[in-house]
């Protein structure tokens, strides 16, 4: 059995996820882009709670390469719009975006 | 039909509520006339995370109970003679053993323990040293050298079980059990069969010794009994594994973890039989465990691995059921957000200025009620990468970056409006990403961005209208620290120049406090709450991680994570006076920044509902 699900949903704030639904099952979000748009990537731990929580969020499931290549997109825009900015601007904005790894 | 009185002799309580609070007693039977039913308090028990290893190691050998516990030695990818001292919450650290030693067997106390055996030694090593609880001294040689055995009882009245002969292979187990008094060991009953890296609980007269690894095929479910001379026959593990934790009495035992492969298996045994319990937190073998506890009802569990850690776990057995903290969705900003300032309550808020998108703005203001996020009178200049406390109707700002605001303006919030307050001295761009807090009438800030970097130590103090210099300076110049508390209980933690220390600070001089178990050189932001009662999370160099930790005054300890990971100038509830509150915005690799909200809500005890007697 998978450890993971994977899957986009739009976090739409308070209530999006709960302190229960955190005791119930893994999650941890990521920033993807779809070619068109940012979307909300997630991984969830796969249990029932976990996948009803995805279901009853309107998600969408994605495999894990898909995951990993809508987070790659956004990488990509990061980079290259760090790359963009003067050197004063880099330094007050951190370090350049470096590869994000979905679990 | 017969009543409760005729068959055990005793009246009941006859109560319109069940019983509450203090007075609810484990056993105490009691009728519930709203409800019809016989009722009852039953406890149980649990695994918590406790204070982690300064030192993490695993083939480490533990001693005492869990409020005075003991870690000796270990193994990381070298041999370890390092000695810690638990206290019920946290690692000190103690002298280190005149040897490095791991896989060795021990007992004991904290201030009257003894460590024999072990290796690395070739061929095993006799060698047994004692620890008073402050200096180590040579004791009595083992009559077997030998290492992956098991001790138990005391300093006086000690035992070791089993083990191996061979110094790297697994080879045959041994039978020898020998017998300490303190000074020298001599030759006890042996065990019925040969068994390694076996679990045991009790005294050198009354000993329980369970699982183990018996050589092929493998580990084993015995139990056996120690009377001083000889072993009998116990009851049954419900799982075999070898190198696992005990501790307890004969008829009060417990074995937790063990291998391979790693386990989190809880039993308890009472002196015929074992019955599970729950697991622990993390799985593990050739951990460390307090055994001289005096019943299964607390144990403790230190170290192991593979691959090795420090983490610690308490086990404890209660009425009280502890709901667990957790990180849920707050309301998402309009903005995406990041290096604002931002003050109050989980349920009443400001988040101010800041890089702000889109339309980059950077004098924004938002309130936050508790769900939703609203726009309100904007400050009157830009601000960046300051610091900021107080509440939603008296909250206070300083020391942005320059270049995103003149570094050395003040602004105070009244609910309303931004109004300026008293200006900081002009000493060059020099305040940005400074720690600090308090409230509107007394804030202190503490370091700061530098010019050229790194941070400075300057220490300034608000009375609401002006700022004076602290004649002590921070120890370390330091900016990006995460910090909250008052002008005369202020903490601050991380940083980019000391990024796991904590200080605190009482308004007049810095004290060093317990380090975070986790570097976080960009937590400007990232804490919230009391000197003695605070919460981190985010922070770190990669922006990707989302573990918390949660501070007691004394040490930190890992606490729920967030759902995303993020760090650079994090909103959070600061002055909110409890780990109840949010952290907002922040950078959150890939993407730049967020706008999304996240809420704490602490851990919770309390007392577990009656049960109800079930006459069917």
């Amino acid at each position: 059995m998978a450890i993971f699900i994977y899957g986009t949903a739009n976090n739409t704030g308070k209530g999006f996820f709960t302190a229960q639904d955190r005791r119930d099952f893994f999650l941890r979000g990521y920033t993807g882009h779809d070619g068109s748009n940012y979307v909300d990537v997630w991984v969830i731990g796969a249990n029932e709670k976990g996948a009803l929580w995805l279901a009853e969020k309107d998600g969408v499931e994605k495999t894990k390469t898909e995951a990993q290549n809508l987070v790659n997109a956004a990488i990509t825009l990061a980079q290259n719009a760090w790359d963009a900015l003067s050197d004063e601007e880099k330094a007050i904005q951190g370090s350049r975006p470096t590869a994000v790894t979905v679990p | 039909m017969s009543t409760y009185q005729e068959i055990k002799g005793l009246k009941i309580k006859y109560l319109s509520a069940d019983t509450s609070g203090d007075r609810a007693k484990e056993g105490e039977v009691f009728y519930n006339s709203t409800s019809f039913a016989v009722k009852t308090f039953v406890t149980a028990s649990a695994w918590h995370s406790s204070g982690s290893l300064n030192t993490s190691r695993q083939e480490l050998n533990g001693a005492g109970t869990v409020t005075a516990g003991l870690a000796m030695g270990g193994y990381t990818t070298t041999t370890l003679a390092n000695t810690e001292e638990y206290n019920g919450s946290g690692w000190a650290t103690g002298e280190d053993m005149p040897a490095v030693k791991h896989a060795a067997a021990s007992g004991g106390v904290q201030t009257a323990a003894f460590i024999a055996g072990g290796y690395p030694d070739p061929g095993g090593n006799v060698n047994t040293y004692e620890y008073d609880g402050t200096d180590w001294a040579a004791g009595g040689d083992l009559n077997t050298s030998r290492r992956g055995f098991t001790g138990s009882g005391t300093l006086t009245a000690g035992l070791a079980i089993g083990g191996f002969s061979d110094a790297i292979s697994s080879g045959a187990p041994l039978t020898n059990v020998e017998e300490y008094d303190g000074s020298s060991w001599t030759n006890g009953g042996a065990l019925p069969a040969g068994n390694g890296n076996i679990g045991a609980a009790g005294t050198q007269t009354a000993t329980v010794a369970f699982g183990g690894y018996l050589g092929p095929p493998g580990n084993t479910t015995n139990s056996y009994h120690y009377n001083g001379s000889s072993w009998t026959s116990g009851g049954s593990l419900n799982t075999a594994r070898n190198s696992l934790g005990g501790s307890g009495i004969q008829t009060s035992a417990m074995g937790f973890g063990g291998g391979s492969p790693a386990s989190n298996a809880t039993e308890l045994y009472n002196g015929s039989s074992w019955t599970t319990s729950s697991n622990m937190g993390t799985a593990r073998f050739s951990f460390g465990s307090a055994q001289n506890t005096t019943s299964n009802e607390t144990g403790l569990a230190f170290g192991g691995g593979p691959p090795h850690t420090a983490v610690t776990e308490e086990f404890t057995t209660s009425l009280s059921a502890t709901t667990a903290g957790a990180w849920s969705s707050g309301g998402n900003h309009p903005q995406n957000i990041r290096g604002g300032g931002s003050a109050g309550t989980q349920t009443a808020a400001w988040y101010v200025g800041g890089l702000q998108y889109p339309s980059d703005t950077k004098n924004r203001t938002d309130e936050y009620n508790g769900s939703s996020w609203t726009n309100v009178n904007n400050l009157p200049a830009d601000y960046f990468n300051g610091n900021a406390c107080g509440t939603l109707t008296a909250g206070l700002i300083f020391g942005s970056n320059a270049g995103y605001g003149a570094e050395e303006q003040v602004y105070e919030y009244d609910g309303t409006d931004w109004t300026a307050g008293g200006s900081l001295p002009d000493i060059g761009p020099a305040y940005g990403s400074a720690g600090g807090g308090g409230t509107q009438t007394a804030a202190v800030a503490c370091g700061g961005y530098g010019d050229p970097p790194p941070g400075i130590s300057t220490v300034l103090e608000y009375n609401g209208s002006s700022w004076s210099a602290n004649p002590n300076s921070l120890p370390t110049g330091n900016y990006n620290q995460a910090g909250d508390g008052t002008a005369t209980a202020l903490w601050l933690a991380g940083g980019y120049l000391s990024s796991t220390a904590t200080l605190h600070f009482d308004g007049t001089s810095f004290t060093t406090s317990g380090s975070m178990a986790t570097a976080r050189p960009s937590a400007c932001g990232a804490g919230y709450g009391t000197q003695t009662n605070a919460i981190v999370a985010g922070g770190e160099a990669s922006g990707t991680s989302t573990q918390g930790e949660q501070y007691n005054g004394t040490i930190w300890v890992t606490a729920p994570s967030m759902s995303q990971g993020r760090k650079y100038g994090l909103g959070a509830s600061r002055s909110a006076g409890s780990q109840t509150g949010f952290i907002c915005g922040g950078a959150t690799p890939p993407n730049p920044n967020t706008n999304a909200t996240e809420e704490f809500t602490p851990e919770t005890v309390a007392v577990r509902s009656a049960k109800t007697f079930d006459f069917d």
